[in-house]
């Protein structure tokens, strides 16, 4: 209502390579961008996890200029966090202004920890922009099947994400207005006021009220449609594709590569 | 000079001791526009005046809070946004911002609901433990607490039963003596109620002299989703069935056209 931007985190519809990969071998692309470049101690092992990173954004270039919209403010929040890194962490002396060290232990801890949140935050934003919620949470579901023999409500599980997941643009929504609203009677709702306990209120009772509103409804309509009253089938047909099974090799080697730099002798140059 | 002015092609104006309203079908724009007015949102096209000059600067730093508290606005369905522990402090919830001593909150809070007919231990209650319209009142309250100049009521009676609506109504008239008021409605019957009438449609408005003269565009209104007087909403629903009905806005002709067609119809 009141500044509508690309938003983070929703489904954009296209037709590129990662759109019409199955959204399992998608998931599974997630968890080796995220794994690798935890894994990613050395120069190398992070080059090879940025390499993969670039790869993946190459099958769907045409969401490029929407994600570097959606990651700008994450690039300005590390850099703000970096220098803080930079001066707190203990070591090796590299500048001082006034009373501040900067250490050289510390600079390499922040490029590290930055690179490793912009590469987290980009591929899981890769999976969300190309998958609609609901296939991705019928993929999770597929993946958590196994829980199921420990007696774990997976499907259940699964329905909550998927709803959070669907209701995300709306939540968004919610906080602009109810900031519009206070604001319009008075209330300072800048960052800095958020300090402030009865700022806060304003701004998350509203939020909780409509929410726990929209759940209950939600909740009565799912139910006046018989959800939860016996077995269900499922929605999904699994189409389990050569360039999936291709792609997910691919995908396992990048992280067997990436392992081995990180720590094996291979990767120390 | 008006005291708010929004010019371009959603012109208007509102003075001193005025109630103006913008009638507009559901997706006209009200909202938008109401926003604007109230420096909530940056105008779409044209420019938002307070006492002939802009309210905003030209350009806002993020996070800095510079809109003129002449102005206060009541959302839509604005009882969802109380949240204090007792009533009074939520109407006592903007005053807080002005810097008031305690006693001057209080006073204010007191002719708030006052104003809004709570009175009595009303102010002690939690806003949850009310009812619709009267939480709808309490939201009006804390804005009046404000003692803004200007008063922007986005639909204040949408989502209200009848009743409650009338007596919203009736409780509106004797603000303007604090306030001027634009008022933003889909009713055709309350946007009567005020001294000028705008019509916002396909993103202008249009001054229109009183009750009568907005009548006589039924045939439009009604085609454009405007909430009209029972016969004239009847009408419109017969005008697009084929009833050859007069282009008069007069009640009695267009009544006797009504009944007349009807028996030709049936009759033979």
């Amino acid at each position: 209502m009141i500044a509508s931007g690309p938003q983070l985190l929703s489904y954009q519809t296209g037709t590129s390579f990662l759109h019409r990969l199955d959204p399992r071998t998608k998931l599974l692309g997630a968890a080796v961008i995220v794994t690798g470049v935890l894994l990613a101690g050395r120069p190398s092992a992070m080059v090879a996890a940025y390499l993969l990173g670039a790869a993946a954004g190459l099958l769907a270039r045409s969401l490029l200029p929407a994600l570097a919209r959606t990651l700008r403010p994450l690039v300005i929040l590390i850099i703000i966090f970096g220098i803080i890194i930079t001066f707190v962490t203990p070591g090796h002396a590299l500048f001082r202004i006034g009373p501040i060290v900067f250490t050289q232990d510390g600079l390499d801890l922040a490029v590290r920890l930055g690179l490793q949140a912009l590469l987290i935050v980009y591929g899981t934003s890769l999976l969300t922009l190309t998958t609609p919620p609901l296939s991705l949470a019928a993929a999770m579901e597929w993946v958590l099947g196994f829980l199921r023999w420990f007696k774990v409500p997976v499907r259940d599980i699964i329905a909550m994400v998927a709803i959070g997941l669907t209701f995300v643009p709306l939540l968004i929504e919610e906080v602009q207005k109810v900031i519009a609203a206070q604001r319009a009677r008075g209330a300072d709702l800048s960052m800095m006021s958020l300090l402030d306990e009865d700022s806060m209120g304003a701004l998350m009772i509203p939020l909780l009220l409509a929410n726990l509103r929209r759940g209950e409804e939600l909740a009565d309509s799912m139910e006046a449609r018989l959800y939860g009253t016996g077995p269900r089938s499922s929605l999904v047909v699994w189409h389990w594709s050569r360039t999936d099974l291709f792609t997910s090799i691919v995908l396992l080697l990048t992280l067997a590569v990436i392992a081995a730099l990180a720590f094996t002798p291979l990767g120390k140059f | 000079m008006a005291v708010l002015e929004h010019t371009g092609r959603r012109s208007l104006t509102v003075d001193r001791g005025e109630i103006v309203s913008v009638l507009g079908a559901p997706g006209s724009g009200k909202t938008q526009l109401a926003l604007e007015l109230a420096f909530l949102a940056r105008p779409r096209e044209g420019e938002v005046l307070l006492h002939g000059k802009p309210g905003l600067p030209k350009r806002s730093m993020p996070g800095a809070n510079q809109r003129p508290r002449e102005v206060t606005m009541l959302v839509q369905n604005a009882e969802d946004q109380l949240f204090a522990r007792t009533v009074f402090d939520d109407v006592a919830f903007g005053p807080r911002h002005l810097n008031l001593d305690t006693e001057e909150i209080d006073d204010r809070v007191e002719r708030a609901l006052s104003a809004v007919r709570l009175e009595g231990d009303v102010r002690e209650r939690s806003p949850f433990a009310l009812s619709g319209g009267e939480r709808r009142r309490v939201a009006l309250a804390g804005v009046l607490a404000m003692e803004p100049e200007v008063l922007i009521l986005d639909e204040p009676t949408a989502n209200l039963d009848p009743r409650t609506r009338n007596e919203f109504n009736a409780m509106l008239e004797p603000l303007r003596h604090r306030s001027a008021i634009v008022w933003f409605t889909a009713s055709a019957r309350e946007a009567a109620l005020a001294d000028r009438i705008y019509l916002l449609k396909d993103g202008q408005t249009e001054e229109i002299g009183g009750a009568a003269e907005l009548l006589k565009n039924w045939r439009s209104l009604a085609g454009a989703g405007v909430e009209l007087p029972a016969l004239y909403e009847l009408a419109g629903i017969l005008a697009t069935d084929g009833y050859r009905l007069p282009e008069t806005a007069d009640a009695a002709a267009l009544e006797q056209a009504i009944v007349h067609g009807w028996k030709d119809r049936h009759d033979r």
